[in-house]
């Protein structure tokens, strides 16, 4: 008895660390949109997910869209751009991506503090 | 008795010092640069450790050189496509593979433990020979049940019928994911230390079992089955231990082989395993007996250098790096014939003079009887 209990312990426990390993490193695509058509956004958004890319950020132009690739469920986005009286800013929004889904972030919706700034989509 | 002494080591140690012998011929033509060397070293051992290790707990149980750690691959690999189809990536993908492994692996070892178990004195060929029928079994289950019976959702990785694995997974997002990870810049030579501390675990793990109750029945069963049998050891259940360790462990060692090279061939990658592996080890002084971590470390070095040197001094001798391949390839498999050849001779001799002394003894005593 106590041998099968031991047994079952590890199991639960290897079952657990798998499960801990799937969450953590599962792969997720996020769309970033710099607004769409008709909405006045910055020229050029610059932005940051998760610490990547920290030296040279990479951009998206107005009414374009992006992509970036992240590894688990919690990340942050840091965005840069110049407002329309040309002032720096910079804001910075943590997420957290559900395990079977893809995520679309709108800058339109941070730049204008939105509750909708960010979709899921199912894989 | 110097003499004899002297050739004994020579006969016991015959395969490195003839391919010392190659590679230092070789190494002035091949007008390699020793800092190139030392990478390639570097890189290639920590490549194939783990996977030349694993043959070793086997040889303890008697059971000759493991040809079944191409099972052991097998379920490597297959644990490997199932995470780069959930786009598992990085040091996840990696453990969440070793994790994945172990199941198949025990069960692929348990299997081939009781299949060695019916061909006691035969292990070697018979293991041989399940590696090929394993391999049938692998491949219609990635060819045909993979995309049909086992869901595979990666476009990538499917072959455009809609079933079956692709021949090659690029697996880029896994790739070099533990090599990378504490990896030390020493002079320009990376070191992937984080591999050789997993490696060295391995090998203090090897050293421990060898002590503890299971390691020592093993070794007796390597010794004598028979007697073994007489002192109440289960010999056919730790055989099969024996096998599931080095299944497992195969496993393993396949996941860090792939992970370093970056790209699997779904339906080749693992069929030289068994072979490469075992021809390393027997390089680096073992026999089908008896095998040390020394020899897996000084085997793989020793092939990985003739495989390092003798294309480029092919090339600059005859012009084609391929002659020099050509003759790494006869060289190493010529190996492992002779290394096979010299442990049945040793066998036979050891056997012959058993018989003799004991014949000896009873003409001695026949004779103190008659006076």
């Amino acid at each position: 008895m106590k041998r099968i209990t031991s047994w079952i312990i590890v199991l639960i426990c290897i079952l657990l660390l798998s499960i801990a390993l799937f969450v953590t490193g599962k792969r997720h695509k996020v769309f970033l949109l710099n607004g769409s058509k008709g909405k006045e956004v910055p020229e050029r958004v610059y932005y940051i997910v998760d610490g990547e890319n920290k030296e040279k950020p990479k951009s998206v132009k107005a009414n374009k869209k992006g992509i970036a690739f992240v590894k688990g469920r919690s990340h942050i986005i840091v965005i840069s751009f110049e407002d329309l009286d040309g002032n720096k800013k910079e804001i910075e929004r943590k997420f957290t991506i559900p395990v079977s889904s893809d995520a679309e972030i709108d800058f339109y919706g941070i730049i204008n503090n939105t509750n909708d700034w960010i979709k899921y989509k199912e894989k | 008795m110097k003499n004899n002494k002297l050739k004994k080591i020579l006969i016991n140690n015959i395969v490195p010092i003839v391919i010392l012998i190659i590679i230092a011929l070789c190494y002035p033509l091949s007008g390699l640069s020793p800092k190139y060397i030392i990478q390639e070293m570097i890189f290639r051992l920590s490549r194939n450790l783990f996977l030349v290790m694993s043959l070793l707990i086997p040889i303890i149980a008697g059971m000759g050189l493991n040809f079944g750690i191409v099972l052991g691959a097998m379920a490597g690999q297959i644990a490997l496509v199932f995470i780069t189809d959930w786009q598992i990536i990085g040091m996840q993908g990696i453990f969440l593979a070793a994790i994945i492994s172990i199941p198949i692996s025990i069960g692929l070892g348990i299997m081939s433990g009781s299949i060695l178990n019916k061909a006691k004195g035969k292990e070697m060929i018979t293991s041989m020979i399940l590696g090929f029928f394993i391999n049938g079994v692998y491949q219609l289950i990635v060819l045909y049940g993979m995309g049909n019976i086992i869901p595979i959702s990666n476009a990538k990785l499917v072959l455009s019928r809609g079933y079956g694995v692709r021949n090659a997974i690029d697996l880029k997002e896994v790739r070099k994911a533990l090599d990378s990870f504490l990896s030390l810049d020493i002079g320009g030579i990376e070191i992937p230390l984080f591999v050789f501390i997993i490696v060295a675990l391995l090998a203090w793990f090897t050293i421990w079992f060898r002590k503890t109750k299971l390691g020592q029945d093993m070794k007796a069963i390597g010794q004598d089955m028979e007697v073994s049998k007489t002192a109440g050891i289960n010999v056919e259940k730790t055989r099969i231990i024996a096998i599931v360790i080095s299944t497992v462990l195969a496993g393993f060692g396949q996941i860090i082989y792939l992970q370093n090279i970056g790209t699997m061939n779904t339906y080749n990658s693992h069929e030289q395993i068994g072979m490469f592996s075992i021809a390393a080890l027997l390089v680096g002084g073992a026999s089908a007996s008896r095998a040390t971590i020394f020899n897996v470390i000084s085997g793989i070095f020793l092939f990985h250098m003739l495989f390092i040197v003798s294309p480029m001094a092919g090339k600059e001798l005859m012009g084609s790096a391929q002659i020099g391949e050509y003759f790494r390839v006869f060289v190493s498999y010529g190996v492992i014939a002779l290394t096979l050849v010299l442990h049945q001779w040793r066998r036979e001799k050891e056997k012959n003079d058993i018989r003799r002394r004991q014949m000896a003894e009873r003409v001695r005593e026949i004779e103190g009887g008659e006076k």
